[in-house]
């Protein structure tokens, strides 16, 4: 350890790296996956024993089968879905930012407005839903509406709080510069508020497959045209539980993909805060030797 | 009486690369021209060569419904280039002093000139070294650095390559392109100084900015400021709770009672520039210690009030 001649090279710590990606996602996945295998297993033991019929409760091999046989269709729902809440969440982020900022420059502004964002909030959406069928006609807009609508109001709160919690010292460093007013919005608080505004993001991004769904069981969209909401209403209907279950997969696995892609815009946007740290600068800079390695002092075993 | 004016640049130095300071007085500056080093000589009989001048400052605020008085009467006055600092104990108003100084707070009487202007927004000969630093985590170590040519006219080549220097004045060289969460607390103070220099400040007034680093660090940070100092030819007023750094940094200490805070004693620190560490043996530096101390009521070991200054 004291000395670094070569002969002894060997024994100077080495950084052993942290194992590859989907060694290490697998040592992740494992044990939910391993519970899954299970819980499939009881369940599916469990109703060939009961003799249930399909329409109560389907097997998962049932399940299996809806999604391969109805595999075009699935997939055209969950694209159609997916395409309703991204453009209403895609609306909320620009909408709630914008509010956001026109409501932090103006204290008279915000005391007028912010009551009427909670009051949207509270009204139950399912009342509303149906009014904007009435007002923008059934279809796309309304499915897109109800989404937006949904996803908007944690996006305003969540950029709202983060436009007020300025450092107060960056505040007065501001006020020496004499900065305008928009010049402290642009250059301290938007770029400060950025952690709450992505958190925001991240919650409405599940609201608005939520959105969607409800949007398209009251709004519609048929002749095969419609999205997942349409056909959890259409399979009920029909007491095709399998098929049904088969749409409710899919609008989960479409919430998991949101929220994997949330993580990972986030980890880009916010590279330089705390909250990424872990994940290593996308910039360069400091990083630490990674999560998972080791730094071995012993002579390693020979293989 | 003047000892920095008659230390030649560049002489001073403790490790610190402080030189290339002074090259950089030919680019145009973000502040008006001060005088030239010869008027800066006659800083003694000549007024108009006050960095600071206060009188009788009257501070209230208003807290729970009760009236606060805060500083009660603080007259000072720092001359261009001169390296002062203000002591007293805690809460008793010098930060909210410096801060009457730059603007950024109000006063309800006396009056206040710094640098031959009232205090107001959008000065940039003043510099201001917030406790916090008051740095943009979002942005790199050279971006925050360019904060203050964004609210001026200045070609963006030109900033950066000043932004570059200063960085290298306070040591910094290869760290542009780091966030603030990948450098030590030590390199972001050295940031925030790069800063005060980006705008050419002629006053740096300076709020504890260096009370949360380790003694090493710290007196690193203390020597470097000293250099940048005495190469900018900026005044700075330095609040402090460490006697010592008082002392050891100064060409005037002023002290200050507990609220409402008044200025109890102003000390002369004699001691010949460039300062090291050294110096903290001396006679005139104990000396000094000793009559601060005594200033703020801390003669007796026993008695920790420090609010009756004799």
């Amino acid at each position: 350890m004291t000395t670094t001649s070569p002969a002894v090279a060997a024994d100077r710590p080495t950084i052993v790296p942290p194992p590859a990606f989907w060694r290490r996602m697998g040592g992740k996945a494992l044990p939910p996956l391993a519970a899954l295998t299970v819980f499939l297993v009881v369940w599916e033991v469990a109703v060939r024993l009961a003799d249930l019929p399909t329409y109560l409760l389907p097997k998962p091999s049932e399940i299996f089968d809806a999604i391969v046989v109805n595999r075009q269709e699935l997939a055209g729902a969950t694209f159609r879905t997916a395409l309703a809440s991204l453009s209403g969440l895609g609306l909320a982020i620009v909408l709630g930012v914008a509010v956001a900022i026109v409501l932090g420059m103006s204290n008279v502004m915000e005391r007028t407005f912010f009551p009427y964002a909670i009051v949207l909030q509270i009204i139950p959406i399912v009342t509303i839903a149906p009014l904007l069928v009435i007002w923008i006609g059934p279809g796309l807009q309304s499915i897109i509406a109800v989404s937006l609508i949904i996803s908007f109001f944690p996006i305003l709160s969540n950029s709202l709080a983060g436009l007020h919690s300025v450092d107060p010292e960056a505040r007065s460093l501001f006020k020496l510069y004499g900065a305008s007013r928009l010049n402290v919005m642009r250059r301290l608080r938007l770029p400060g508020s950025m952690p709450y505004v992505l958190a925001g993001v991240r919650i409405s991004a599940g609201l608005s497959i939520k959105g969607a769904i409800l949007g398209e069981f009251i709004a519609g969209g048929g002749g095969g045209e419609g999205g997942l909401g349409y056909l959890v209403s259409i399979t009920a209907a029909d007491l095709q539980t399998a098929y049904l279950l088969a749409a409710a997969l899919a609008s989960a696995t479409l919430g998991i993909l949101y929220y994997f892609g949330g993580k990972f815009i986030t980890g880009r946007i916010l590279a330089w805060h705390e909250s990424t740290m872990a994940e290593g600068s996308a910039r360069g800079g400091v990083r630490s030797i990674g999560a998972g390695s080791r730094v071995r002092t012993e002579k390693p075993q020979a293989a | 009486m003047t000892l920095r004016s008659d230390q030649p640049p560049g002489g001073v130095g403790e490790g610190a690369p402080a030189a290339r300071v002074m090259a950089d007085r030919a680019g145009p500056a973000l502040v008006r021209e001060v005088e030239g080093s010869s008027e800066r000589s006659m800083a003694m009989t000549v007024d108009t060569d006050l960095a600071i001048e206060t009188d009788s400052i009257e501070k209230y605020f208003i807290k729970d419904g009760n009236l606060n008085h805060v500083l009660d009467g603080v007259s000072v006055s720092l001359r261009r280039g001169e390296l002062a600092s203000l002591i007293g104990p805690s809460g008793c108003g010098k930060s909210t002093f410096l801060k009457i100084l730059a603007g950024l707070e109000s006063y309800q009487s006396g009056t206040v000139d710094v640098l031959g202007d009232e205090p107001g927004s959008g000065r940039f000969d003043i510099g201001f070294v917030f406790q916090g630093l008051a740095l943009l985590p979002w942005r790199t170590v050279l971006d925050n650095v360019l904060l203050p040519s964004e609210f001026v006219k200045m070609n963006k080549g030109e900033a950066r390559a000043r932004a570059k220097r200063y960085l290298s004045t306070v040591g910094l060289d290869g760290y542009e392109n780091y966030y603030l969460r990948e450098v030590s607390g030590g390199m972001r103070q050295r940031v925030a100084l790069a800063r005060v220099l980006m705008s050419e400040a002629r006053l740096l007034l300076l709020d504890e900015p260096f009370s949360a680093l380790d003694e090493f660090t710290r007196e690193s940070i203390n020597m470097l400021f000293m250099n940048v100092c005495a190469e900018t030819r900026a005044a700075a007023l330095l609040v402090t709770h460490s006697i010592q750094e008082a002392v050891l940094m100064s060409d005037r200490v002023f002290v200050m009672s507990g609220r409402p805070a008044r200025v109890v004693d102003e000390v002369e620190i004699s001691i010949p520039r460039p300062r090291s560490r050294h110096v903290m043996v001396e006679t005139a530096f104990v000396d000094a210690v000793k009559r601060i101390r005594s200033s703020l009521g801390l003669e007796d070991a026993q008695e920790s009030t420090v609010d009756d200054p004799p």
